[in-house]
């Protein structure tokens, strides 16, 4: 049976397809000119070069930038889960005095404009005399670390909120009546059933982490991160080195996404 | 009310030491007693069912057997032991929960293993077990499979397999069939029933539905606005239910506002006066001796197969229409308002005088149906009509 045309029908498809083309066609275009083979990004595209590549892996700036942008990611998602995932427990189990304020506070770091939190927590980390470069080399520097960690908390507390409050409690009890004790319940029980959220969050904060500017601007010491290396590549001009990092930053998300969608689908 | 109904001779009244036993449970939520200071013995290999509607206290006795609350007041004993202070992994119970709560993550097979794995049974005893278990619950072909790939009435099975693999000496089961569709629920009851004698566990089952705890318990205790109304055998509770609200519940009954006149022509009966001005000679309950001090105010319970229509004038062999013989019938007159087919029976919908109304259970086949209209005399032996308290 072939479908008639239907303008409607058309219309959607036309209108999908331009929003398709809104998101992708900028992605495109840089991914195009990475293997561009002149210094100048200009017409004719002259595809089939990997010297941009080739540049990039000899750029120590921007290894070293890369390099401390995934120790900060990881550092930002282990706090926020140690600090997050506590906190939506207590959320949901507990009650006490002023718990719907604290509910609605906890998510004030992902509604303030990034250079709010930047400037009080800059204040804040020269009030207690934490200096930006305290833990460099090893680390990018304490304050920008607790930072991400401190203003990412908030995704993770109400990812793994959310996922409690429809986490049916009769599981634990069933788990208690079959002789385990309650720490033996959560971890056979309460988080496989929240692992999910759990890992959602994590990666989420792992991906913020990594392409925060506006905090990371106030807080960053001696080191930059990657979104600030390339901002500062940028100010000498768009070169093709940009488009070669930003297409490998591109392929690396685009395996994750890859990677988080096959592990969703094996969850119930 | 509870104390004396302990008495009553069970199927399994030999067995003096209860397994279970609460005394003077309390619960209360904030302002609000779920249950109210109840005792209740439970003897070793019975099935005792808690019925009940919604907010009568059976959910929540059991959640306190079970350790899931806490209760306010009161004890828990398990073979003479105080538990109440105990976590759930420590009592010696087991749950089927309504829900089934069967671990969405987790085989069948494992979801069964679980609390063996948690007592750190053996693997190879484990492993023996968990088939035997599924094997009891006709699923043993069905280990690898995971929850959500089985039906309501598979789950349930699961769920009662994770249960009994551990075996428990008392099961505590709230409203397991709760969730399946009525054929299987009748096939699920008699299976459970049979499981519970084979394996000779003490069942506590927790349900609404009063035709279900007839059909499976040894004794049932009926609760109310936290206390047990009535406790007993299901006949107990039919056929001698201590108030209007016992004998309302469990099945039909024609209940008659009455007054008591003083004691009745025979042993055992006692004489009142429904409303209308009929007296009748009706049975007295064997406890409740309190009833029966005249002019105190009260209720008549007779079910409608207790109860035969005759058609006006038709010779009947009862002589004082409107009252009653020694250890005899007792007869009211009344006119027939409608006559409901209902396959095997007849109910007869019969108005009395002041305003009160019976419905009797007329068989077609002994007897032609009266017809709405006609004048009536309705009978029911004596024995089986029943003073109820309010």
């Amino acid at each position: 049976m072939r479908a008639r045309f239907d303008p409607l029908t058309a219309a959607l498809w036309t209108a999908a397809a331009a929003v398709f083309c809104f998101i992708y066609a900028p992605l495109a275009v840089v991914v195009l000119y990475s293997v561009h083979d002149a210094a100048i990004i200009a017409w004719p595209l002259r595809l089939g070069t990997l010297r941009w590549y080739g540049v990039l892996a000899h750029d120590r700036a921007m290894i070293d930038a890369a390099v401390a942008s995934l120790k900060l990611a990881v550092l930002a998602v282990v706090i926020a889960l140690g600090v997050g995932v506590p906190g939506a427990f207590v959320l949901d189990r507990f009650d006490f005095p002023g718990k719907a304020a604290f509910r609605r506070l906890v998510l004030l770091p992902l509604i303030l404009p990034g250079i709010i939190t930047g400037v009080s927590l800059l204040s804040f980390f020269s009030f207690v005399g934490l200096s930006l470069s305290s833990g460099f080399p090893l680390i990018p520097g304490w304050p920008v670390v607790l930072g991400h960690g401190a203003a990412l908390t908030s995704v993770v507390v109400t990812q793994v909120f959310a996922r409690l409050q429809r986490f049916d409690r009769a599981l634990e009890e069933a788990s208690a009546d079959l002789y385990a004790n309650e720490w033996r319940t959560f971890w056979r029980v309460t988080l496989p059933g929240i692992r999910p959220a759990v890992l959602g969050a994590a990666l989420l904060v792992f991906t913020l982490s990594l392409d925060e500017i506006a905090v990371t601007f106030f807080l960053i010491g001696r080191q930059n991160t990657l979104p600030l290396q390339i901002w500062g590549l940028l100010r000498r001009g768009i070169t093709p080195e940009v488009n070669a990092v930003a297409t490998v930053i591109f392929a690396l998300s685009l395996l994750t996404i890859v990677l988080w969608s096959r592990m969703m689908r094996d969850e119930i | 009310m509870t104390d004396d109904a302990d008495r009553s001779a069970g199927p399994l009244a030999g067995h003096d030491r209860p397994i279970v036993e609460l005394r003077g449970l309390t619960k209360r939520f904030g302002a609000v007693v779920a249950l109210d200071a109840i005792s209740l013995a439970v003897r070793a290999g019975e099935f005792l069912t808690l019925l009940g509607a919604s907010g009568s206290g059976k959910t929540t006795t059991l959640r306190l057997i079970a350790g899931f609350d806490v209760a306010t007041a009161g004890q828990i004993l398990m073979d003479g032991v105080d538990v109440a202070a105990l976590p759930p992994f420590k009592r010696p119970v087991n749950t089927v929960f309504q829900q089934y709560a069967l671990f969405p993550h987790m085989s069948v097979r494992d979801n069964v293993a679980y609390g063996l794995r948690m007592r750190r049974v053996r693997a190879a005893d484990v492993t023996t077990r968990v088939a035997d278990a599924l094997d009891l619950v006709q699923l043993g072909a069905l280990g690898d499979r995971a929850p959500r790939q089985l039906s309501g009435g598979q789950q349930q099975r699961v769920a009662l397999a994770r249960a009994i693999v551990n075996r428990p000496r008392v099961l505590l089961l709230d409203e397991p069939l709760g969730a399946l569709d009525l054929k299987l629920r009748r096939a699920m009851q008699l299976e459970l029933k049979r499981l519970q004698t084979q394996l000779g566990i003490t069942f506590i089952y927790v349900t609404h539905d009063q035709e279900e705890a007839l059909t499976m318990s040894d004794r049932i205790a009926l609760m109310r606005n936290g206390r047990i109304e009535q406790l007993g055998s299901p006949t107990d509770l039919y056929d001698r239910p201590r108030s209007r609200y016992v004998a309302d519940f469990i099945g039909e009954t024609n209940l008659l506002r009455a007054v008591v006149a003083g004691t009745g022509a025979a042993p055992g009966l006692i004489r009142v006066e429904v409303a209308g001005g009929a007296t009748l000679d009706v049975a007295m309950p064997h406890d409740a001796a309190w009833l029966a001090r005249a002019g105190t105010e009260t209720w008549v319970s007779i079910r409608p197969e207790a109860m035969t229509v005759c058609a006006d004038g038709h010779p009947t062999g009862t002589p004082t229409p409107g009252g009653a013989r020694p250890g005899g019938q007792v007869v009211l007159a009344g006119t027939v308002t409608a006559a409901v087919y209902a396959g095997s029976i007849v109910k007869v919908h019969v108005a009395l005088a002041g305003d009160a109304s019976v419905v009797a259970h007329h068989t077609p086949a002994t007897a032609p149906t009266p017809a709405p209209g006609s004048a009536v005399r309705v009978m029911a032996s004596a024995d089986r009509a029943m003073l109820v308290g309010a």
